[in-house]
């Protein structure tokens, strides 16, 4: 039955959104509630934003606080919120990376770091990677592979080519003397959870410093602990040049950044790259709140480990069913790749009472919150076993 | 098995114990395709169809 919110939605949203036909109205830390009561595993998570949690109450508090004594601040104007979040962010950045860019979303971030690399190096080739993602704003996604994003937009900016992720020969045949910026996803998230080579970042680094290309790390998914490490770069003790983050950042409100050394930040002059809503006191609020959560509370720490429990449950899982291909992912960024289409199987999952994310046709993508319990886990996944042999027993 | 990717050339590589509905993707242009049939050993490919529902991120 169609609601009242499905109706509304329906006839008065431009239709960017193919949408399930749940409402979600409520959420706390791993579970919500759609609009009839009923309740949900939540291992999607927003894609990954809700990654304290859904209405964290460090965050909740910050919140409320900060409301009642100032919501919008032009970036013209300093205010102490915005101070005490850029203080926490950079504290806790890659080494060397000292200067916050702030912005509202992903795709900004992506966009403010490619237009700095541009601004440093003067040069106007940007490398990225075949199954990157980077957002959907057009320089963003000039910079993201899948043709289905791209073809109906274009044209799209010159200047961008493509490398094979995890070859360092391929990266070293497109990155030349024009090349801005060489940018990557540590851990590539919207196909489907794919972990480079070892070595691979490390030979990156090194194109990157032999060429004069910066080396801009996309942790705007893999970030703030997801990963079992507070960067997913540290897994390779890779440092970028400069580093995008925002999703979980703001606790669930909009909030991104692009981190980038004192040299790279000092070729853009005041004026030319600015936004309205960034770095706003209440968003800023937020993110101190979240990053103060994710430090007192080893949220990466707390990911590895409960990410170990889940990749070994999912593995075990896909060993008794014959429709599972592979298990993939590091701490709590994991997916497991089906050899067939799982939309009805996602169906048949929040029938049971479980959200997940996806990639693609074929791939269940996991992103809970990392507060999220291993009861919570393991009742998810049960509820995820019997949608597979559900539609196992389909296909016999 | 191996057959070509209509889009690219590339060689595609389908398991030997394929099943109908099996998704398989070019690892050089990332088309995919469905085995639509299996007969006799021999594997039918038709283009999988687009994904509707996609977040994208």
């Amino acid at each position: 039955m169609t609601g009242r919110t499905e109706s509304i939605e329906d006839s008065l949203e431009v239709r960017a959104f193919n949408k399930f036909p749940i409402a979600i109205v409520r959420g706390k830390g791993s579970v919500v509630w759609d609009s009839a009561g009923t309740e949900y595993i939540d291992f999607m998570s927003g894609i990954g934003v809700a990654l304290v949690g859904h209405c964290n109450d460090s965050v909740l508090a910050a919140i409320r606080d900060q409301s009642e004594r100032l919501i919008t601040c032009h970036g013209s104007y300093y205010n102490d919120a915005r101070a005490d979040f850029v203080e926490r962010l950079v504290r806790c950045a890659p080494r060397g990376l000292e200067r916050a860019l702030l912005t509202n979303t992903g795709t900004e971030s992506v966009e403010a770091a490619i237009k700095l690399a541009r601004r440093k190096t003067a040069r106007k080739k940007v490398v990225s990677m075949k199954g990157g993602f980077h957002g959907k704003t057009l320089g963003a996604l000039s910079a993201t592979w899948n043709r289905k994003y791209r073809d109906p937009f274009g044209p799209l900016l010159g200047g961008f080519e493509f490398a094979e992720y995890g070859d360092p020969q391929s990266l070293d045949s497109v990155v030349d003397g024009d090349t801005a910026a060489v940018l990557a996803e540590p851990i590539q998230g919207e196909s489907g959870v794919i972990i480079p080579p070892a070595d691979y970042f490390r030979q990156v680094r090194e194109v990157c410093d032999r060429k004069g290309a910066l080396l801009i790390f996309d942790e705007i998914q893999s970030g703030l602990g997801r990963t079992g490490r507070m960067w997913a770069s540290e897994h390779w003790g890779v440092v970028p040049d400069m580093m995008t983050v925002s999703k979980g950042l703001g606790g669930g409100l909009p909030i991104g950044a692009a981190l980038a050394t004192p040299e790279v930040a000092e070729s853009l002059k005041g004026g030319e790259h600015t936004s309205t809503f960034a770095g706003n006191p209440l968003s800023c609020a937020a993110g101190s709140a979240t990053l103060d959560f994710i430090a007192k509370n080893d949220l990466p720490g707390q990911a590895r480990e409960k990410g170990e429990y889940m990749k070994a449950a999912l593995s075990k899982i896909a060993s008794g069913h014959r429709l599972a291909r592979e298990v993939r992912g590091l701490g709590l960024m994991l997916a497991l790749q089906s050899r067939v289409d799982i939309h009805s199987q996602l169906l048949s999952a929040q029938s049971k009472g479980l959200i997940t994310a996806y990639s693609g046709r074929d791939t269940f993508r996991f992103l809970p919150a990392l507060t999220i319990d291993r009861d919570q886990i393991a009742r998810g996944l049960e509820m995820l076993e019997g949608a597979i042999g559900e539609e196992e027993a389909a296909r016999v | 098995m191996n057959t070509s990717c209509t889009e690219c050339g590339a060689e595609l590589a389908v398991p030997n114990d394929a099943i109908v509905g099996e998704i398989v993707s070019c690892k050089d242009c990332s088309t995919e395709y469905e085995v639509a049939e299996i007969s006799n050993g021999n594997v039918l490919l038709k283009p999988a169809e687009q994904v509707g529902e996609d977040w994208g991120e």
